[in-house]
């Protein structure tokens, strides 16, 4: 602060430079942070650890739980009944993330390369069906695959069919029920992706001598990767625990993982059970989660 | 693939996607009660839905419970994001996984956890019971959406105000909280529609006094198909588009010429349900 | 090799190249050098196919190519950010039109490996782009165009994203790798010493129009307009009046000082014509009153010195002309210091043949 001729210094109240009063940071940061983090950990982290400890319970006489550390529940998975419905819900999930996946890539292609004034419009009506709850799509299928639904009235209207088909409360109906309920997880994410791809890398493919589809296998598929890999863990993860429409479409012999948790927890009363077959959900969701991860970290060091 | 068919496509999907929701509106004006056939045009299951007094407390009580997990999810979402702002530390990972938690872990297991939590801390189901489920999926909506914000600023602005001799707290609150309100409004939004959307963790915590309205839907679904049911998807069908054409129009005339700042905006719109 | 017939290009109201022609022979190094905005980049993407002209042709090898798209082209483009595909290694990178085009694998392997080798990559085709510099990213794209043995070589500012010490160094590597290759190089930047370092042509654009194509030295020395005299170097430029009589002399606007001009054969200049005149300021010399008897005609001006700035290799000398126009004076610095101060009288004059008269 050299003197400048002809103007008067200014003389600051205290002698302590003024950038030092400010008071401890780490107080601050805590008042901010500790709210959120306290509701998070009482409420999301707590309940989880509750059910990890009750995993290694038993059902008490009235539906209580016994605490007394044994492995029986785990062990009792293993009963081909309950591994086939873990098996078979693991089969409808990767059903449902693949078709959802084959549907959705063209449609999300489609959308990402239409010309701008298009492209809000589009990605708006994909997305204006699924503001509404999933419960009211559910009950749309079901209106037209019922027995006495739309779709058998339109059969036999054609004369090709005697009886009415029985589509509603089938393994078809809920995996029509996932599919249908989840396509936007898959076309929003590679939409995002391939509209994240720079035009020159395009350009560039043209340039040396790509045309159509080899510049759609060799460069904008491999670079969509990241939103493949997140549409996929968006649809994957909810369909594995998803209860509410196997219950609704699939009738009484679709039980599904997220069915039988839900039984345990609300008609059998067993939680013990119940809560060991969340743990092994939440391991299968860790699993695929690090798979993930490992596409992103490669999507990360390229950009 | 060339131009054609990919519009072949878009129209075949749009389709796919349209119909079922197109067939129960219709079918919500026909008089037949329960068969497909056209009998007749009526307003009578409309008439019934506004006389069904379960229907209307229902409806009440999703949307009190919608603005109240909204206002305090808003409010820690949102210091979470300032908190987490600027420094990078120990804390940061610690928030981030508890933030991520609630994100990945399905909702079925999350509702159970948390109808156990409750039994064993003895706190009664009821309206506060689902309201507190709701905040901890809300926050990490609000928080990450919020951060999306705040990487957009310059941090610089921080530094100044620091510099200029406002404690790191007070900095954040004045200077860096008033920039991020778009994103703190969209976080908000976000929050509300997905209290109000939430079955599985709703299905899981409430009593039996204090029925939402998803609740309300999946039991009379279970019940069979009724024509009142048709008439409450076409009601929320229409507030819901309605609400989602208003934001995406109010979003676009707000910020006329600030393309980038539409741009960003109207995707964080348009990316709303991923749930 | 490359051919230019009334070349437009509008993009809706605007125009962003307008009717250039331009011919660029075999093994030649050209520049398109202009401001930004000035239509170079539009016109190097015409070329290589990623726009069509609104109306005109363009030949290659004596070809029309207006209707044929990017990948049936001979030519290849180095992309101004690189455009490298991340997903793929470098070697992947490299060998991407030689795949596409069908290539042996032996075959492929043995040009993606001479490539590597012109660009002194040959230990890198195993990393990934993002684990390279910015320079080595620029010699990949370089390796990756220059592979599949255009006729053409695109570069759009190729050089752009890199720092002043390395792109000086690139702007020589790539003048000798076109020598070696004897490729055919359009070249594209906004850098005016680069264009004249490189370049075997430059052509001068501005607002989508050609101004002069010409050697470097003619594009310094003797430039076509106005706007390529002040683009391209320092000048001086003075207003002035063509003076009653046989049009060599003229009044400079704002004094009362008339100087002699350059009349060439083939252009005469009718009395009470405005001009710019311009001159370099390494033309200019500075002397006590009184010219320098030096043989050549000189145009001798009077003024006032208003400042001295020193730039290391060179020393410049502002002086303010009675009509307040400034004319500046350059000076290496090893011809010992000017013993001016601000404030002295001086004398300006330049040779006669070194005044250009340009129109507006």
């Amino acid at each position: 602060m050299s003197a400048i001729p002809g103007v008067p210094r200014v003389k600051i109240k205290s002698d302590e430079p003024i950038g030092e009063r400010a008071g401890s940071r780490r107080v601050d940061r805590l008042l901010l942070l500790a709210p959120g983090m306290i509701w998070l950990f009482l409420l999301g982290i707590l309940p989880l650890g509750l059910i990890l400890v009750y995993s290694f319970a038993q059902r008490g006489t009235y539906g209580g739980v016994v605490l007394n550390w044994n492995v029986d529940n785990y062990i009792r998975i293993a009963d081909p009944l309950y591994l086939g419905i873990f098996v078979r819900s693991l089969i409808l999930a990767l059903e449902t993330t693949i078709i959802c996946l084959v549907a959705g890539y063209p449609l999300a292609y489609a959308i990402a390369t239409a010309p701008p004034r298009h492209k809000n419009l589009l990605l708006l009506l994909v997305v204006i069906p699924f503001w509404t709850n999933f419960l009211i799509r559910t009950y749309a299928w079901i209106i037209i695959l019922r027995t006495e639904g739309l779709l058998n009235a339109l059969l036999l209207a054609t004369g090709l069919f005697r009886e009415p088909l029985s589509m509603l409360y089938t393994p078809g109906a809920v995996l029509l029920g996932f599919v249908y309920n989840w396509l936007p997880f898959m076309v929003l994410p590679i939409y995002a992706s391939i509209e994240k791809i720079n035009r020159s890398l395009i350009e560039a493919a043209m340039d040396l001598g790509a045309r159509g589809w080899q510049i759609l296998v060799r460069v904008i598929i491999p670079l969509s990767l990241p939103g493949i890999a997140a549409g996929s863990i968006l649809i994957f993860i909810p369909s594995l625990a998803m209860f509410a429409i196997p219950d609704l479409m699939g009738g009484a012999r679709a039980v599904y993982i997220g069915n039988l948790i839900k039984n345990q927890f609300l008609a059998a009363r067993n939680w013990p059970f119940g809560s060991a077959l969340s743990i092994c959900l939440v391991l299968v969701m860790l699993v695929s989660l690090f798979l993930y991860a490992r596409v992103m970290r490669r999507e990360g060091t390229w950009s | 693939m060339s131009r054609k068919f990919m519009w072949f496509y878009v129209g075949l999907a749009l389709f796919f996607l349209y119909l079922p929701v197109l067939i129960l509106v219709v079918l919500s004006f026909n008089a037949s009660r329960l068969n497909v056939n056209w009998t007749g045009f009526t307003f009578s299951w409309y008439a019934e839905l506004w006389r069904d007094r379960d229907i209307m407390l229902a409806a009440r009580n999703s949307l009190l419970v919608a603005f109240v997990s909204t206002a305090i999810s808003t409010v820690l979402g949102t210091t979470l994001a300032l908190g987490l702002y600027y420094r990078r530390d120990i804390l940061n990972r610690i928030v981030d996984g508890l933030i991520y938690v609630p994100l990945v872990v399905p909702e079925t297991v999350m509702g159970i956890s948390l109808l156990a939590f409750y039994t064993k801390m003895g706190l009664g189901l009821g309206l506060t019971s689902v309201i507190l489920a709701h905040v901890v999926f809300c926050i990490p909506f609000v928080t990450l959406i919020v951060q999306a914000r705040l990487a957009g600023l310059d941090y610089h602005i921080l530094e100044a105000a620091m510099d200029l001799g406002a404690t790191e707290l007070r900095a954040l609150l004045q200077v860096m909280l008033p920039l991020t309100v778009p994103g703190i409004v969209a976080g908000g939004l976000l929050a509300f529609t997905l209290s109000l959307d939430d079955f599985i963790v709703t299905f899981f915590t409430a009593g039996p006094g204090a029925t939402t309205l998803p609740i309300y839907i999946y039991s009379m679904v279970k019940l069979g198909v009724s024509p009142k049911v048709n008439a409450l998807s076409t009601i929320m069908l229409a507030i819901t588009a309605i609400t989602v054409i208003t934001v995406v129009f109010l979003l676009r005339t707000g910020s006329n010429g600030r393309k980038a700042h539409e741009k960003a905006q109207s995707s964080s719109v348009t990316g709303l349900p991923f749930t | 090799m490359v051919r230019l017939e009334a070349v437009t290009k509008r993009f809706g109201e605007t125009v962003a190249v307008d009717n250039v022609s331009l011919e660029v022979q075999k093994g030649e190094f050209l520049t398109l050098l202009g401001p930004s905005g000035c239509g170079k980049t539009t016109t190097l993407r015409m070329i290589a196919g990623f726009e069509k002209p609104t109306c005109g042709s363009i030949y290659i090898n004596d070809r029309p190519v207006d209707n044929l798209p990017p990948y049936k082209r001979e030519v290849n483009t180095v992309f101004q950010n690189y455009a490298l595909f991340p997903h793929m290694k470098v070697k992947d990178n490299v060998a991407f039109g030689l795949r596409i085009a069908g290539l042996e694998r032996s075959e492929i392997k043995r040009r993606v490996d001479w490539a590597l080798d012109l660009v002194q990559l040959t230990s890198y085709g195993d990393r990934y782009p993002h684990q390279l510099s910015g320079g080595q990213q620029q010699r990949v794209a370089l390796a990756r165009a220059i592979v599949c043995r255009p006729r053409v070589l695109l570069l759009d500012e190729p050089l752009g994203a890199l720092d002043l010490k390395l792109r000086k160094e690139m702007q020589l590597e790539l003048k000798s790798l076109q020598r070696h290759l004897e490729m055919t190089f359009i070249h594209v930047t906004h850098d005016q010493e680069e264009a004249l370092i490189i370049s075997d042509r430059i052509a001068v654009m501005e607002s989508g129009a050609v101004h002069q194509v010409a050697s470097a030295a003619e594009v310094y020395e003797k430039p076509a307009t106005l706007f390529v005299a002040q683009f391209i170097g320092d000048v001086n430029i003075l207003k002035v009046t063509v003076a009653d009589g046989d049009g060599d002399e003229a009044y400079v606007q704002g004094t009362e000082s008339k100087i002699p001009i350059a009349v060439e054969e083939h252009r005469r200049y009718a009395p009470g014509q405005v001009l710019n005149l311009a001159v370099r300021p390494e033309h200019v010399r500075i002397g006590e009153r009184g010219a320098r008897d030096t043989g050549e005609p000189q145009a001798v001006l009077g003024g006032v010195v208003n400042n001295l700035l020193y730039l290391g290799s060179t020393l410049k000398v502002q002086v303010v002309l009675p009509g307040g126009d400034t004319v500046t004076a350059a000076f290496p610095n090893s011809s010992g210091r000017p013993e001016f101060r601000a404030g002295d009288q001086v004398c300006l004059s330049w040779p006669v043949s070194a005044g250009r008269l340009l129109g507006q």
